[in-house]
């Protein structure tokens, strides 16, 4: 890296950058990340961390091609000096910077948290305590572990203990399924559990609860007290008395005298209640209220003692299994920050020390998260550091990221919790035109206006309080923002139907007037965004879904998971039925959904199809079968389903629905590249568009309260307390800071929701169309509390907005045609190669590369092999003794000459074992090698007399080549090995013959067994013999071949 | 003496000049008269086994050229070359008895010394996680001893480099390091690098054979000193221009720090970066059909660095009917043999249900099992015959089965605790106990392990003769042959290591080494081969598309290790990111310099949409060079139009899709009867109402983890039965006690009859007590309806179903169905009809029947006729208007009772219409769909198409988590 430090550190402040939609955030990012490098500062120094790897991947190419545009354009080097602050930053630099960047692209410390977490992880996994071997498990692989720890805890012996847990989680019902709210009740809160200490679930108190000698004392004193004037106050009273026996508090609370003395409001029916009785009521409210409160408490309780017996179990199958979650990893670390390493050990494992820290989208960090980093960036900004600096960038306003873990808080007071932090607000737009900013200014300017907040108010004035004007840089962008209603729905028609299909048309009607023009379409459900999809298809308008749906909503996929069904369900006659009425009944063979043996033939075909080809490859011909009888869009969604069998195969197991749930419940959008893109406005987070339409306001502004609800001291601190959720009437009995608690969690949600809005808001460029349902018959008393409601409170706060209206608008509704022209694309069309994609090959020749090999030892028995055989026990311990016996008999030239000794022997068998492994060599067989060297026929055999005579006398001389390889071509394959022994003879130096023999060393045990081996091996010796053939030039008549039996001193000519 | 280092002609492919160069060096004047060209003097040292295999062929296709016959060189890889070099002393451990001998000397270790190494040592009982334990330690020493290093020199590390702290963590594994080379000395055995540091330290190398490198351009130290003793005889062939000598060793290894700075001379017009895994694999095809037929397949190879591509090229190039070779191979963990064991022995060792339907699945299971439970599927079908429950196959036996014993979760040990009457499963059972014999025990030794799992291979496989020629059969005996050195290295570890150990952990101790083991497929000429990134330089195809090239795969790098960072793998001299880029540059280098056509494919995501980037290789060039391929390399990757959908090649889509939802049928007979409560499936949905009660479609699963509202109710309902035939005495009881003591004793036998004791699930125990508790208010109620005067005058009979004619418009139609009880108040006389409802919230009678202006149930309103056919006293029948109502058990306690309907007589006698409409659309065959698929009919949804986009008008109106 360069040694240029021309950047004083001071360059570098501690800045914490809170940066509105659309201002540049990545582009801040990037600033400050090329500004480090053009200061000397090592990449691997530099650690730059955000949420997604697609937002990773897009700070890394912005990095390098700014560094690239400005190394080629000399208007991009000077916007990128001044940007980095670093004047001197000439062409020649940038290009010097741009090289010693790209070679060291390996080093850059660019990423998601998770992935430098799993790095932290896998440098410490000893120390952390982490299961050796763990990896990162899947869900459903995580799903599995759950339900096993959850049977495991029901499968334990404390059958009362939980029983009375599990009526305390039902609140006292009766419900049928258990294990499923175990499971949903142990995955939703192991989170929290995980974050808290067990104390913070035992905070709560409550009163007393009375004696029953004390209640029916009270109960006595009420009945005494003297109401005959008031018979109204009279009747509740005594109905309140029959509740108590009835045990039905909620009565006494939310009604009659009870309800007033608890309001403090005194009177009942105008009249006041008399002092003594108030007095009385008190004291039964007490009791009430205990009991409410005691329930809440034992409750909450309970699920506490539930997570406590299920973290042991899934911690010990996790330890078992190895495989971790990534939250995990971030808690192993977070709990061990500081105390398992040095910095300087952690500089060591990770390959470098990290001085710059550069945080992006930093209010969707978690508080473990945050204890990971915090250590790091206290150490960066060590008073008097130099060479080190802490980045981060982050908009509260964009944090809809809090059912996952974010903790948009924190972000506001990281200036606390790191001192010598600059603050820098970043809300001048880069993207939309001033008509969009503007309405988004005065809509969140403008929402507290809204008539009907309640409880609302509060949290929606201080997110307004704290939304800071807007500008953009974008001044001369055409735009225009409506807010307008759908029609009426037509009879029997849902409104967000008709709305969905007017947003359709509304779509199309823009697509036509602004082709090539970017249109997102954001909703809240995916579902939505499905049916936006059909409406638009229906249109013929060309739309891609992001997310998309499942690829069952294709006839053709159902099929083929029929198929796949009857695979592991033959007598599911619901498949079987869906398959034999489809059009390729026949040519799977299940014409009849009642035939259950032709069903169980299928089923057995289809496993092992699934079996012996995989997945990838039995879909696809499934696929194929289908795919004459589908539309284009089937004929998408099934190619799909090809796609992702074969990516399925490696985790594939003997079960098809591991495989179907997956195709169930993976969503899968239609890929396309469709200028109209439908999404959720989570997916839409960082994209921007030209125009963008905004269908689904009319939901409800809150969403289901949580189960539990948690606090913390400061959100910096870890959550102490917790409690489980109550309805609004017992949430008035809980001490004050407890009530106050549930109101912080639902302004929690409350801020969530406007950062939604905000964020679905900014997308636009140039324009935003927000379409809402007309009020419906029923006569609107009041300014709805969703999205819809808050945009009208805001910009048109007329109630009864009549069907089909515009009810704001501002800018130019004829936007499109204020564009420019864009200039027709200069760079060079890039034509792929060919249009057609058929491959075509040059017919096979000869083949000359890859040739099929063929061993003659391979060749033995043919090419049949019986699998029993090779299962037998011993079989390998056969041919190491096997190599052994070969390797001496190598060693033997002629018997009539030296033979070698023990130790020659022993230092054989040594090289032996080398070769090919694990050898008995405490107790060589050396005596059976002497034995067999002892055998007649074999001595005979080896010996250079046998040839002399059979030579009948004739000079000849002989030479025996031992382990003699070879390879030759035959026909199309390649035949290579080694002879045992090949024995040449030659007349007055003439080859003459020659003989192969070949070692055996099967035990044999009868005169028939003999023959049978020797008829398996009759085809190795062939080949012995052919090779002979080419070595020697010798005609075939003129070799012999001989298998030798060591075992039994057998000598079988060929 | 040094090594003599040669270069080979640079223009043309490194093995096609090697093999020229052997020729030329082993060429013989007599070679006429021998007939043989013979290089059986050399060795030639290969990175790779594929690289040997091509030399050999290209070395016999020189010989033919020659009319000799080849006698080969041997061709080894560089792995094996030390052991042709010199005699070890000792046998060499197996990887398994070295792992074991690694987890009994960290075991040893004393507490503090381990403490250095792993802060939470495992238990002691915890096999599994020593081993994990032990194969890290493995790992890091082989490394490290392949270098010819052990732990103690890295604990030595040098204190003032700044930022080495780890030399008591290392001291501490050397500890360990000694422990176990006792252990091995103690067994007579050696593990392999060691027995080369000691060769190497005796000088014990020597060969008469001639040694020739070829492409092993980055050895270890080991190795490097193992030819120093041999180095008159080794001979470096590099594969460069001669002016490139200056970039290698005088092992002809790369110099790293050369290589650093090398230029390569990549054409812009040769990269091409893409999108995903399926855009590569259609860049590569696109790339083939460039050529329009210029090449064979056999002349065409794509490289793969990054494995997890294989699948979808597989597919690509399937789908384009291009033959392919992918030459790793098919993996073990997919072979048949690998599956089975892996599910029997997860059943043998846990015994679950899942695990059982799991392993009958496995086809050769079933081929094996189908015959002989032949004899037992039709006893258990005759039983069956009422029920229209065949079973002609396992699964479907199993199936039935596990749906009537809910949640059986566990096969019991004693098959004669399977409750119920199920021949076919205790046969099934039986037979698969009998199978799994050899491997049920306990624990036991390694060796007893293998003989059994052996055993229960050869059952199914034993009797098989494969063909060698056939490639899924050849797939097969490799996997049983690789399966079966595995059980064999089980049964070779040396008895002072052999542990006693649980199924469990033996079956992992034989599937792990295989997990990723794959089986190279046989060759297929003229298939386009697929081939590793490693494989490329010594490739010699024409035509290349290397795919992926991309940081991470070419070159691979690592930051940050728990062990070997690479700072301290540079001052080790260990394998660095730095010797990893000069060899894929070297790579990189040849590919240009041979390949006719090379196409380089990067990626922009991999399978995991994880961002890729484009490999730094690309800019290893002039600076101007790097400069403008950087700005296409980061720029904004252009939308590419969407990819061919390859389904439809040679296909016209068609307009709509011919998917139709199968019309009925018309040659069904009218029913004999209709039982009151299928009246609500008809005004739900016609059509569905045609699929379930007239082609009586069911769909079977076993994943019920515990029992769904119907189990759940119709056990309720018995018990409740139960008690409305019971005698005077605890029916008409107004004592809750007596009443739920008679309750709480029919549940239990109920249940245990059902579900046995201990072989359900516990949830399902816990739905029993969900029951019970429901049944404790009951009992409460009941005693207070007694109180009030109500009477039990009649309960629902078990065996006999009331039936009754309804006067429908065709004539009378027969109606059946079941009264759950009928109450009679004794001084009123009134008489009260009442359903049990057992669903988790209570609902009113006129909820349930009629909505938005419709009837959609007439179960109660047909009771009125059924009531007539009741003697509720001897020879007393109920004659006119009786009340009709519910007796809710929801789960909210407090809205336990009676829930009686408010219809008026107009109403009732609109009710009986629609019943005759109902009457009348079955019985003419009239089924048609209803717009909106009814609660609980998923189960038709494929067949009415439900999914199919833009099916559904309706939108549920649930809000989604994002
Ligand atoms: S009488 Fe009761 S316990 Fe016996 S089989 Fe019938 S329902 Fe089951």
């Amino acid at each position: 890296m360069s040694n240029a430090t021309s950047g004083s550190p001071s360059r570098f402040p501690h800045l914490i950058i809170r940066a509105s939609a659309g201002s540049g955030k990545t582009y801040q990012l990037s600033s400050r990340f090329i500004a480090l490098l053009a200061a000397g500062q090592s990449p691997d120094a530099i650690l730059a961390t955000t949420f997604t790897r697609k937002a990773a991947g897009e700070i890394f190419d912005r990095v390098l091609l700014r560094l690239a545009e400005a190394a080629a354009d000399e208007k991009k080097r000077v916007e990128l000096a001044t940007s980095i602050g670093d004047e001197s930053l000439t062409q020649a630099r940038v290009r010097t910077l741009l090289v010693e960047t790209l070679a060291s692209l390996h080093r850059l410390r660019i990423g998601t948290l998770d992935s430098f977490f799993m790095k932290m992880a896998g440098s410490f996994a000893l120390e952390l305590g982490l299961p050796p071997g763990w990896r990162i498990g899947d869900e459903t692989e995580d799903r599995e572990l759950r339900e096993e720890a959850v049977e495991a805890i029901l499968g334990a012996d404390r059958s009362e203990e939980l029983l009375t847990l599990f009526h305390l989680l039902t609140k006292g019902e009766a419900r049928r399924g258990i294990g499923e709210l175990v499971l949903e009740t142990v995955t939703s809160l192991y989170g929290l559990f995980r974050e808290t200490e067990p104390d913070a679930w035992r905070k709560l108190t409550s009163q007393e609860l009375l004696k029953k000698e004390e209640l029916a004392e009270l109960l006595e004193e009420m009945a005494a007290v003297d109401l005959s004037k008031n018979s109204r106050q009279l009747k509740a009273r005594d109905s309140d008395l029959e509740n108590v026996r009835l045990e039905d508090w909620g009565t006494i609370l939310s009604k009659g005298l009870g309800s007033k003395v608890l309001t403090k409001e005194n009177t009942f029916y105008s009249k006041p209640i008399p002092p003594d009785l108030i007095a009385l009521y008190e004291k039964l409210l007490g009791h009430v209220n205990a009991h409410f409160v005691s329930q809440v408490i034992r409750q909450t309780e309970a699920t506490h003692d539930l997570l406590t017996s299920f973290h042991q179990q899934y911690w010990r199958l996790k330890q078992e299994s190895g495989s971790l979650r990534f939250e995990e990893v971030t808690r192993a670390l977070a709990d061990a920050a500081a105390a398992v390493a040095s910095p300087e050990q952690v500089a060591f494992r990770l390959d470098g020390q990290i001085g710059h820290i550069l945080l992006d989208e930093f209010q969707d960090t978690s508080l473990p998260q945050w204890q990971v980093i915090r250590p790091l960036a206290l150490r960066v900004m060590e008073q008097g550091k130099k060479e080190s600096s802490f980045f981060c960038v982050g908009d509260v306003k964009q944090a809809i990221y809090g059912w996952r873990g974010g903790q948009a808080e924190m972000f506001d007071s990281l200036d606390q919790d790191l001192p010598g932090l600059t603050s820098q607000p970043l809300s001048k737009s880069f993207r939309s035109s001033p008509v969009v900013i503007d309405v988004v200014n005065n809509v969140f300017r403008q929402l507290p206006r809204h008539p009907k907040l309640d409880h609302y108010q509060g949290a929606v004035d201080q997110f307004c309080n704290d939304f800071p004007d807007h500008t953009t840089t974008k001044t001369d962008l055409p735009g225009y923002v409506c807010l307008r209603t759908a029609p009426h729905p037509a009879e029997g028609e849902k409104s967000q139907d008709q709305l969905l299909k007017f947003t359709a048309q509304q779509v199309a009607k823009l697509v036509a007037k602004a082709p090539g023009k970017s249109i997102g379409i954001l909703c809240r459900r995916n579902d939505v965004v499905a049916r936006l999809i059909y409406e638009l298809r229906e249109l013929e308008v060309e739309a891609s879904e992001e997310g998309g749906n499942p690829l069952t909503d294709s006839a053709a996929v159902e099929l083929v998971i029929s198929l796949l069904q009857i695979a592991d369900h033959p007598g599911d006659t619901v498949a079987r039925f869906h398959i034999a009425s489809s059009p390729i009944a026949k040519e799977i063979g299940l014409r009849k959904h009642d035939d259950s043996k032709a069903a169980a033939k299928l089923s057995h075909e289809l496993r092992t199809e699934l079996l012996r080809d995989g997945y990838g490859a039995a879909i696809y011909r499934w696929a194929r079968l289908l795919a004459t009888s589908c539309d284009s869009r089937d004929l998408s969604r099934l190619q799909q389903l090809v796609e992702m069998a074969y990516d399925y195969q490696p985790d594939s197991t003997l079960r098809t629905d591991a495989f179907i749930r997956l195709v169930q419940e993976q969503r899968k959008s239609d890929p396309s590249s469709a200028n109209v893109r439908v999404m959720t406005v989570h997916q839409a987070k960082g994209l921007e568009f030209d125009a963008v339409f905004l269908p689904e306001l009319d939901s409800r502004l809150l969403n289901q309260p949580p189960a539990f609800v948690a606090g913390r001291d400061s959100p910096l601190s870890s959550v102490n307390r917790v409690i489980r959720y109550a309805g609004d009437e017992v949430q008035r009995l809980l001490p004050p800071e407890w009530h106050q608690l549930f109101g912080e969690d639902r302004d929690r949600r409350l801020r969530e929701a406007l950062c939604t809005l905000y964020v679905a808001m900014t997308r636009p460029i140039h324009a935003l169309y927000m379409i809402i349902q007309p009020s419906g018959d029923r006569q609107e008393q009041n300014l709805p509390k969703t999205c819809a409601g808050m945009l009208r409170s805001a910009l048109a706060p007329a109630l009864h907005p009549p069907p089909d209206t515009i009810l704001f608008e501002q800018g130019d509704s004829d936007w499109v045609s204020k564009l420019e022209k864009p200039a027709p694309k200069a760079s060079p069309a890039k034509q792929p190669e060919s249009k057609s994609r058929t491959v075509l090959l040059a017919p096979a020749a000869r083949p000359t590369r890859g040739l099929v090999r063929a061993s003659p030892s391979g060749l033995e028995g043919g090419v049949r092999v019986n699998l029993g055989r090779l299962l037998d026990d011993k079989s390998t311990y056969g041919l190491s003794y096997g190599s052994l016996m070969h390797a001496w008999f190598e060693a033997i030239d002629w018997l009539d000459g030296n033979t070698p000794t023990d130790d020659d022997l022993r230092a054989i068998a040594a090289a032996v074992s080398a070769r090919i492994g694990e050898l008995p060599t405490r107790s060589l067989p050396l005596d059976s090698f002497r034995k067999m060297l002892a055998g007649p026929n074999l001595a005979a055999l080896l010996s250079r007399r046998h040839y002399e005579l059979s030579a009948e006398r004739k000079a000849i001389t002989l030479e025996a080549l031992r382990e003699l390889p070879f390879a030759f071509r035959q026909n199309d394959e390649l035949l290579s090995g080694t002879i045992d022994r090949l024995v040449l003879v030659r007349q007055s130096g003439r080859l003459t013959a020659a003989e192969v023999i070949d070692y055996k060393t099967d035990t044999v045990t009868s005169p028939a067994q003999l023959s049978e081996l020797t008829e398996f091996y009759r085809p190795q010796l062939a080949a012995y013999k052919q090779a002979a053939e080419r070595i020697t030039g010798l005609p075939a008549e003129c070799i012999t071949a001989k298998l030798v039996f060591l075992s039994v001193d057998e000598v079988v000519p060929i | 003496m040094a090594v003599t280092r040669r270069f080979l002609d640079w223009k043309r492919p490194a093995l096609v000049s090697a093999a020229e160069w052997l020729r030329e060096k082993y060429r013989r004047k007599d070679e006429a008269a021998t007939r043989t060209l013979d290089l059986r003097g050399a060795v030639v040292v290969v990175p790779g086994g594929r690289a040997g295999r091509r030399l050999l062929e290209l070395l016999v296709e020189q010989a033919e050229g020659d009319e000799l016959v080849l006698l080969p060189p041997v061709i080894t890889t560089e792995g094996q070359l030390p052991e042709l070099l010199y005699t070890p002393q000792r046998p060499f451990a197996s990887d398994l008895t070295q792992q074991l001998a690694w987890a009994a000397s960290l075991r040893k270790a004393p507490l503090s010394l381990l403490g250095q190494v792993i802060h939470h040592p495992p238990p002691e009982e915890d096999f599994n996680r020593w081993l994990e334990l032990a194969a890290m330690v493995r790992r890091l020493h082989t490394e490290l001893a392949a270098d010819g290093l052990h732990f103690g020199y890295v604990a030595k590390g040098d204190k003032s480099q700044t930022g080495y702290h780890e030399q008591q963590r290392w001291a501490a594994l050397r500890h360990v390091q000694e422990e176990y080379l006792r252990t091995l000395d103690g067994l007579n055995q050696w593990d392999i690098q060691t027995a080369r540091i000691v060769g190497i330290e005796k000088r014990e190398f020597k060969t008469e054979r001639d040694v020739v490198l070829l492409g092993t351009v980055d050895l270890n130290r080991a190795m490097r000193q193992i030819l120093d003793q041999v180095s008159d005889r080794v001979t470096a062939l590099m594969h460069a221009p001669p002016e490139w000598a200056d970039r290698f060793d005088e092992y002809g290894c790369l110099i790293p720090a050369i290589w650093k700075d090398a230029k390569l001379d990549i054409n812009d017009a040769q990269i091409e970066r893409v999108d995903g895994p399926a855009e590569q694999a259609d860049a590569v095809t696109r790339w083939m059909a460039s050529f329009g037929g210029k090449y064979r397949g056999d002349e065409i190879v794509v490289g793969v660095p990054d494995e997890s591509l294989v699948p979808q090229l597989e597919r690509q190039l399937a789908q384009c009917s291009v033959p392919t070779r992918w030459v790793e191979g098919k993996r073990l963990a997919e072979s048949a043999p690998y599956k089975l064991l892996e599910a029997a022995a997860q059943f043998a060792h846990r015994r679950r249900f899942s695990d059982l339907a799991a392993v009958v699945r496995h086809p050769d299971v079933e081929d094996w099992l189908q015959p002989q439970l032949t004899a037992a599927l039709t006893k258990q079908n005759a039983r069956e015959h009422r029920r229209q429950r065949r079973a002609e196959d396992i699964p479907t036996a199993l199936d039935l089965f596990y749906n009537e014993q809910f949640a059986a979760r566990l096969i019991p040990k004693r098959i004669e605790e399977i409750k119920g009457d199920w021949p076919a499963i205790h046969a099934l059972v039986a037979a698969i106990d009998q199978w799994l014999r050899p491997i049920a025990a306990e624990k036991q030794r390694l060796f007893a392990w293998a003989d059994g799992l052996r055993l229960v291979l050869k059952n199914i496989y034993g009797h098989r003769i494969l063909s060698t020629e056939d490639a899924n059969e050849r797939f097969l005996l490799k996997a049983c042959e690789a399966i079966e050195e595995s059980l064999e290295a089980l049964s070779l570890v040396p008895p002072e290591l052999e542990p006693e150990v649980t199924l469990g952990e033996a079956i992992r101790l034989v599937l792990r080494p295989l997990g990723s083991a794959a089986i190279p497929p046989l060759p297929a000429p003229g298939a386009v081969e697929l081939l590793g990134w490693l494989e490329l330089a010594l490739d010699d195809a024409p035509a290349l598309a290397v795919t992926s090239v991309n940081e991470g795969f070419v070159p691979k790098s690592t930051s940050g290790d728990a062990f070997l960072p690479n700072e301290l793998r540079l001052q080790l001299g260990l394998l660095s990111n730095e010797r990893r880029y000069a060899r894929d540059a070297y790579a990189l280098s040849v590919l240009l310099a041979t390949r006719a056509d090379l196409r380089l494919i990067v990626g922009h995501r991999d399978a995991e949409n994880n961002p890729l980037i484009t490999s730094r290789l690309l800019f290893a060039t002039d600076e101007p060079s790097a400069c403008a391929r950087a700005l296409r390399m980061f720029e904004k990757l252009e939308e590419a139009p969407p990819r061919d959908n390859l389904l439809s090649t040679g296909l016209k889509p068609r307009d709509k899709s011919n998917f139709h939802v199968p019309p009925p049928t018309k040659d069904h007979d009218p029913p004999p009867f209709i039982s009151v409560s299928q009246f609500k499936s008809y005004l739900a949905c016609p059509y569905r109402y045609y699929l379930g009660h007239v082609l009586k479609l069911i769909s079977l699963s076993d994943q019920a983890a515990e029992l769904d509202p119907a189990a759940f109710g119709n056990l309720l309902h018995d018990v409740l039965q139960h008690f409305g035939r019971t005698d005077e005495g605890v029916k008409s009881s107004t004592q809750p006690d007596k009443i739920l003591e008679f309750l709480n004793n029919r549940l239990e036998t109920l249940a245990a009859a059902r579900y046995g004791k201990d072989a359900g699930r516990a949830a399902l125990r816990f739905q029993v007590e969900q029951a019970r508790v429901r049944l404790k208010t009951f009992a409460e109620w009941q005693a207070r309806q007694t109180d009030d005067g109500w009477q039990i005058v009649y309960s629902e009979d078990f065996d006999k179903q009331l039936e009754c004619d309804f006067p429908a418009d065709d004539g009378p139609m027969k109606i059946r169905g079941r009264i759950d009880r009928i109450d009679r108040h004794e001084k009123d006389g009134i008489f009260r009809v009442l359903d049990y409802k057992t669903a988790d919230t209570a609902n009113k009678p006129e909820k349930t029947h009629f909505q938005s202006e419709k009837w959609t149930d007439l179960q109660l309103p047909l009771y009125r006729y059924l009531v007539k056919t009741v003697e509720w006293q001897k020879g007393a029948i109920i004659d006119g208007p009786v009340q009709l109502g519910y007796v809710n058990l929801p789960k909210d306690q407090a809205s336990m009772g009676c829930a009686i309907a408010d219809w008026s007589p107009d109403q009732l006698e609109d009710a009986d219409r629609t019943a005759r409409e109902v009457i009348h659309g079955i019985t003419h065959g009239i089924f048609p769909m209803a717009e909106d698929p009814p609660a609980f009919s998923e189960i038709y949804a494929a067949i009415c198409q439900d999914n199919r986009i833009g099916k559904r008008k309706l939108l549920p109106d649930e809000e989604a988590t994002p």
